[in-house]
């Protein structure tokens, strides 16, 4: 059974190569909402999200994970509930791997947590179910981008985390998968984290909680 | 033309060359893949030391060479999974300490030895029954591991955040695949010799990489180009009286340089 996530950072504290990057915040991420975390590139955005899956360790402070209020502690749990779609710039565009091999990879670890049938439907929902079998330096940016997506919830994950997932959308296919992803939150109770640098994509969402990252601290908007 | 299989030292060459070549392929695809095409160059340069203490103090190098290069592989690949730096710097760092060491040690040796001749340049026609049996034996294990654990292998290497993320052990499988390359290229400069490895272990893979549909097709490409240019350049080198590592690298770097050309020329 899926779980229902609730994330608590607590005075977390994150440096890369001795800078300081995040300073002491503190953000508590309920059940089923969509956040939108937004910053400057190099605000630290890509470092808090690597901390939240577990990528990287807190220099102080905690990240806390609480399903029905109980805390979560084993190590596989990021693995079976969480789905994570990367920014475009770090895919290797020219791996040859086709789109079936690359959704059929993130259930290496924990097969029966996969969904492939789920993911074919997500393939024709977005119009590209015929490029299955291709390789993926054969896809345009936004259609990699949109696998990109379907991969990452390939688990049925409780919890998104997407970094910059509208960067090579044209207008029509980022609306579209903005209203996927308001559903998935809405009618799923799935937690989105939604990071972007666009102060224009923010206001083409609605009903979110509004999170920016200035000077290395969380500032919170409704 | 075909007498000359009747001769052991080649019989040992061919067989021998088929299987490094093999395991050089498949473990190239590995480190083109995952950006590491110097990993080759710095762990063939880093046997030295273990060539030089197996030379000078016990007469035996390949046991030697093994040990170094499974510790400057260890060494590598922990510089880089504890610190910022990127793959190439550590193998720049590691390397050049293990290079400057073969040579202090080999300062201690009266007379220069063949042996030098052979790590530098590689000696394919020289190669025993034994080294034989032994590479054929590292195929098998080799591929045994590689077809196992495929999936944990090409996720990590495709995008190695997601494979973390999703539970594969990134960390470990890190610490293998080098050390399992370390021992292949130590097998590979048998053949080639230290300054010519780094040909047969990422030019088919390259080729394999812009030709592929798909991973899989990958490996077969680039293993069926180095069993290709391993025996061209044999048989070549035999009757043009050439040496045969030099010509393997020669025939290998010519046709994937002319493939890329023509690639080029047709857009």
């Amino acid at each position: 059974m899926k779980k229902n996530y609730k994330i608590q950072l607590k005075n977390l504290t994150l440096r890369y190569s001795n800078d300081l990057v995040i300073d002491s915040v503190n953000w508590d991420i309920e059940v089923g909402s969509y956040n939108v975390l937004v910053g400057s590139n190099g605000s630290g955005k890509s470092t808090l999200i690597k901390a939240l899956l577990n990528l990287i360790e807190p220099n102080e402070g905690s990240i806390k994970y609480f399903s029905n209020s109980s805390e979560i502690t084993n190590s596989e749990h990021i693995a079976k509930n969480f789905g994570y779609i990367p920014q475009f710039s770090s895919i290797k565009k020219t791996f040859p791997i086709t789109v079936r091999e690359i959704i059929e990879l993130e259930c290496t670890a924990y097969e029966a947590n996969c969904d492939l049938a789920c993911s074919i439907g997500n393939l024709k929902l977005f119009h590209i179910d015929d490029l299955l079998d291709k390789n993926i330096n054969d896809l345009s940016g936004g259609e990699l981008q949109k696998v990109l997506i379907v991969r990452g919830l390939v688990t049925s994950p409780s919890v998104l985390i997407l970094d910059e997932p509208t960067n090579n959308l044209d207008r029509d296919s980022k609306k579209q998968v903005l209203e996927f992803l308001k559903e998935l939150s809405v009618e799923k109770n799935k937690t989105i984290i939604h990071i972007t640098h666009d102060e224009h994509e923010v206001e083409e969402i609605d009903n979110f909680n509004l999170v920016r990252i200035i000077d290395k601290k969380l500032i919170f908007e409704n | 033309m075909l007498d000359i299989l009747t001769l052991q030292f080649m019989q040992n060459a061919i067989v021998g060359g088929v299987f490094i070549g093999i395991l050089l392929a498949v473990i190239g695809v590995f480190t083109v893949v995952r950006g590491q095409s110097l990993y080759a160059e710095g762990i063939a340069h880093s046997s030295l030391a273990g060539v030089a203490v197996g030379i000078v103090f016990f007469d035996s190098p390949l046991i030697f060479a093994f040990i170094a290069a499974a510790l400057a592989s260890f060494l590598i690949t922990y510089t880089k999974e504890s610190s910022s730096i990127s793959f190439d710097s550590a193998i720049g760092v590691i390397y050049s300490l293990f290079f400057g060491l073969g040579i202090i040690i080999l300062s201690y040796s009266d007379s220069f030895r063949p042996e030098i001749s052979s790590y530098l340049f590689g000696s394919i026609l020289l190669i025993t029954s034994q080294k034989v049996y032994l590479s054929i034996a590292t195929t098998a294990v080799v591929l045994g591991f590689i077809y196992t654990k495929f999936k944990s292998l090409t996720f990590m290497s495709f995008d190695v955040d997601a494979a973390r993320i999703r539970g594969v052990s990134v960390r470990a499988y890190n610490y293998l695949l080098n050390l399992i390359a370390a021992v292949v290229i130590v097998l590979g400069v048998e053949l080639l010799g230290a300054i010519m490895i780094t040909s047969l272990m990422i030019t088919g893979p390259l080729l394999a990489k812009s030709l592929a549909k798909n991973f899989s097709e990958m490996f077969y490409i680039s293993v069926l180009y180095n069993i290709f240019v391993i025996l061209a350049g044999i048989f070549a080198s035999y009757h043009l009286n050439l040496p045969t590592g030099a010509t393997i690298v020669v025939i290998s770097s010519t046709i994937y340089l002319a493939s890329f050309t023509f690639k080029q020329f047709r857009g």
